[in-house]
């Protein structure tokens, strides 16, 4: 901008701060000399004039609504606000100890459950039935309920099978069994 | 300029003068109470600012709808921060840079198409009758009639050309010049200072006695 664009600038913001009644006394009358003086001056602070008095006519009022249902609004929205915090911060006082709680019994689970065994059986036992006559066999009333292994001497007949006693027994009683063979029961080992 | 601000103030204003307190000092007061616990004067706040608030974000906005929801969520802005006012005589300025920001927020998103659901815009306003206007249109919701001095022609070229001022002139030009708030106010609102105001006003001044040159005598 020029000088002389920088003084029309400097003018016209001398008239806008004459407007809003800005200017001290003193160039208040400065500038209400040149303005007498100066008829393209006056123009411009009359437009400026019918400038601002344009956009106020344009604006308009203020809405005007229903105030107190504004207000309650307000209040509804910031008591949900305050429902929100209260929870929110008992969360947040909680929430630690919640973790705490958890993990606790996440670790007590844990330790319980790896100190758990299931209810003890009595150890099973398993029987040694040798075979060695098939023409008797013979009961051993220490085999309870246990299961019994019935091995048969004749391994290369019979092999070893194992059996729960009950069956075992009934085939010792129903004198089944390889011919020849002797059933001998020997209580070995628990089985685990 | 308008007076338009001393009207609706004049209640509030009056409240003050009856306790015998400067406004500042009873919003201080107000803002002390609502921080020791009490968050019914916040009620009292809200009914002293609620009509500056609304018809700034108005004269920002176009509509009342848009402004009523924008008002409303300052108001919610400035409870949860209230903590964080440094100085509680300066509630006043502090809430209407609430207003403006959240306004200026807004016409952005509604230029970049991403204004909010009207849901939330019916959340708000179960309400009165101007509440309800269709938000297309920047003046459709105007809750008041234009003057009718003015003629549609130079109602679209006014408001074109104050659409096109840029914020900081603009923002200046509403608060100052239309609502009428003292500059040393206008100042604090746009943290900046007096002159900057006075400047701004000016530059839009200029610009509109520019852009409206052929409508005026």
């Amino acid at each position: 901008m020029d000088a002389a664009g920088d003084k029309t600038e400097q003018q016209e913001f001398l008239l806008s701060q004459y407007l809003d009644g800005d200017l001290d006394e003193a160039a208040r009358r400065e500038l209400q000399r040149q303005l007498e003086a100066d008829p393209k001056l006056a123009a411009r602070l009359e437009k400026l004039r019918q400038a601002d008095r344009l956009v106020q006519a344009w604006a308009g009022p203020a809405p005007e609504l229903d105030w107190d249902r504004f207000a309650a609004e307000a209040a509804r929205r910031r008591a949900g606000y305050e429902t929100w915090r209260r929870r929110s911060r008992i969360l947040r006082l909680y929430a630690p100890l919640s973790a705490a709680a958890a993990i606790a019994l996440a670790v007590t689970v844990y330790f319980v459950a790896g100190r758990w065994r299931p209810a003890e059986t009595p150890p099973e036992r398993f029987v040694s039935v040798s075979i060695q006559r098939a023409d008797a066999w013979r009961k051993d009333p220490s085999l309870g309920e246990a299961f019994a292994r019935v091995s048969f001497d004749r391994a290369a007949t019979l092999g070893t099978m194992e059996l729960p006693p009950a069956a075992a027994v009934a085939v010792a009683a129903a004198g089944v069994g390889p011919p020849a063979a002797e059933a001998v029961f020997e209580e070995t080992a628990p089985y685990f | 300029m308008s007076k338009q601000a001393d009207v609706q103030e004049l209640t509030p204003d009056a409240e003050a003068v009856a306790s015998g307190l400067p406004k500042a000092t009873r919003d201080a007061s107000l803002v002390s109470s609502v921080l020791a616990g009490d968050s019914a004067a916040f009620d009292q706040l809200v009914r002293r600012y609620q009509r500056r608030a609304v018809a700034v974000a108005y004269r920002l906005l176009g509509n009342s709808h848009d402004a009523a929801d924008v008002a409303q969520d300052a108001f919610l802005r400035a409870y949860r921060g209230l903590g964080g006012l440094e100085d509680a005589r300066r509630f006043g300025p502090w809430l209407m840079r609430i207003v403006t920001n959240l306004s200026l927020n807004f016409r952005r998103s509604r230029e970049t198409g991403v204004a909010r659901g009207a849901a939330v815009l019916d959340d708000v306003v179960e309400a009165p009758d101007g509440f309800r206007r269709p938000t297309g249109d920047p003046r459709a919701g105007e809750a008041s009639p234009p003057d009718a001095s003015l003629s549609s022609e130079l109602r679209e070229a006014v408001g074109r050309a104050v659409e096109r001022l840029p914020d900081k002139q603009r923002l200046a030009l509403v608060l100052y010049s239309i609502e009428g708030l003292p500059q040393k106010e206008v100042a604090e609102i746009l943290e900046c200072s007096v002159e900057l105001v006075k400047w701004n006003v000016f530059q839009a001044r200029k610009t509109l006695r520019k852009e409206l040159d052929r409508y005026l005598g």
